[in-house]
């Protein structure tokens, strides 16, 4: 590639050089922005890792601890269903995202979707556990098992 | 669904020692991107010699690490690792941030500059169109390891990764390895070789890696201490959202002239 007669010397102006005032107002905006930006989103994800740690535990104890089936009816699953969330609630008091139970009975057809939450649902096989994130999306029960919460990826 | 082809994450031995694919194709981005910053510098416009770009590579190589690993800490799991402050030394056991890593790179641009009296926005137009070699076959890596992967997909080119369970997901890291390896080295590639304002190259590259790691999220396996951080991002891209006005402000005041400096009196123009 050529260049051209001034290309040369206009690069080398870029050396030793000092920057003009209102390129080191620029610049101080910039890094200030980024600075500001960076910490909040740090004090961000350790709210949150606070926060998932604690649900990534309660789903966890209650894929480990759900009584096992198949249920001679859905009346037997859901007393099940129901004794289990009441241990579990009993167990884990606190809902790390807000005031209410971290763990409630439901349905699949009227499932709460609320942040922080671990909903047992009665089925004749198996009692199903759905969780949801701080952020009220649902976890991946496949995935969280095979990391469980002391292990790390 | 595409099978995942189980490449065994050890390359071959160096007598007792195992040589992972990782370790290796960061060492031949690494030297690639030498070779390439070796031959960009013999132009006119950079006249950069063989020892200055090997000098700056040590600068960058120290703040891409030390900075990757901050950024983790501080951005990925600040909880665990307040409580096990002698894992944040064990950088082999993985968790690096490539936001934290480019706060390294243009820290250790701006020492080099300094030192080297050359301005730090230069020296990111130099190194930037380097950058996604590593970034690219990084991501190559990934998928070798079976690692940061993508959600739970049904798509025809979905892939099974052993370490993500039965369903099949997102191959998010071939991807990544497209966009911010492939087409971003290219888009730089091709800006860069015409003169450009200084600084222009280093807020392309800003301003795309901002665009296609804020795209390729929404593809990928959020990093399971976090899960979803604020409605429906991740921290992949809560921290690269800034990236595309930073990225935008950085080349409208590049094509300002901004970032042009005038000589000081009494310098020499060149570094040793």
């Amino acid at each position: 590639m050529t260049t051209q007669p001034g290309e040369a010397s206009a690069r080398l102006n870029t050396r030793s050089g000092a920057e003009s005032p209102a390129t080191r107002r620029f610049a101080r905006l910039v890094i200030g922005f980024a600075t500001l930006y960076g910490v909040v989103a740090a004090l961000l994800s350790f709210h949150i890792v606070v926060e998932q740690q604690v649900v990534r535990r309660h789903l966890d104890s209650a894929l480990r601890a759900r009584p096992a089936g198949p249920f001679a009816s859905m009346g037997a699953s859901r007393a099940a269903a129901q004794a289990f969330v009441a241990r579990l609630d009993s167990t884990f008091t606190h809902n790390p995202c807000g005031p209410g139970p971290a763990f409630v009975l439901a349905p699949s057809h009227t499932m709460p979707r609320r942040d922080c939450l671990v909903v047992i649902v009665p089925g004749l096989r198996r009692l199903h556990v759905r969780a949801y994130d701080t952020q009220g999306h649902r976890m991946d029960n496949v995935f969280e098992r095979l990391n469980p919460p002391p292990r790390r990826l | 669904m595409l099978a995942y082809p189980h490449i065994n994450p050890v390359g071959f031995h160096i007598g007792p020692i195992p040589i992972h694919w990782y370790g290796l194709l960061e060492i031949i981005s690494f030297v690639i991107g030498t070779i390439w910053l070796i031959r960009r510098g013999r132009r006119s416009e950079w006249q950069w010699t063989k020892e200055q770009v090997l000098d700056l590579e040590y600068y960058l190589s120290v703040g891409a690490i030390a900075g990757g690993r901050l950024g983790y800490i501080l951005w990925y799991d600040l909880p665990y690792y307040l409580g096990h402050p002698i894992e944040i030394l064990k950088v082999w056991e993985g968790g690096m941030s490539f936001h934290g890593g480019l706060i390294g790179v243009i820290l250790g641009c701006w020492v080099y500059g300094r030192k080297h009296q050359r301005s730090t926005m230069a020296v990111l137009d130099f190194v930037a169109p380097a950058a996604p070699i590593g970034l690219g076959l990084g991501r190559l890596a990934n998928f070798i390891n079976d690692q940061l992967f993508g959600r739970v997909s049904h798509l025809p080119w979905a892939v099974i990764f052993p370490a993500g369970g039965p369903e099949p997901r997102q191959p998010s890291q071939i991807y990544e390895f497209l966009l911010e390896g492939v087409v971003l080295l290219v888009i730089l590639a091709v800006y860069g070789r015409k003169r450009r304002p200084t600084g222009a190259v280093g807020a392309l590259f800003v301003l795309f890696y901002g665009v296609f790691r804020f795209l390729v999220e929404y593809t990928r396996q959020p990093d399971i201490q976090l899960g979803f951080v604020l409605g429906r991002l991740d921290m992949g891209q809560i921290l690269s959202a800034p990236m595309i006005p930073i990225g935008i402000a950085l080349l409208y005041w590049a094509y300002r002239g901004g970032f042009e400096t005038r000589p000081r009196e009494g310098a020499t123009g060149a570094s040793t």
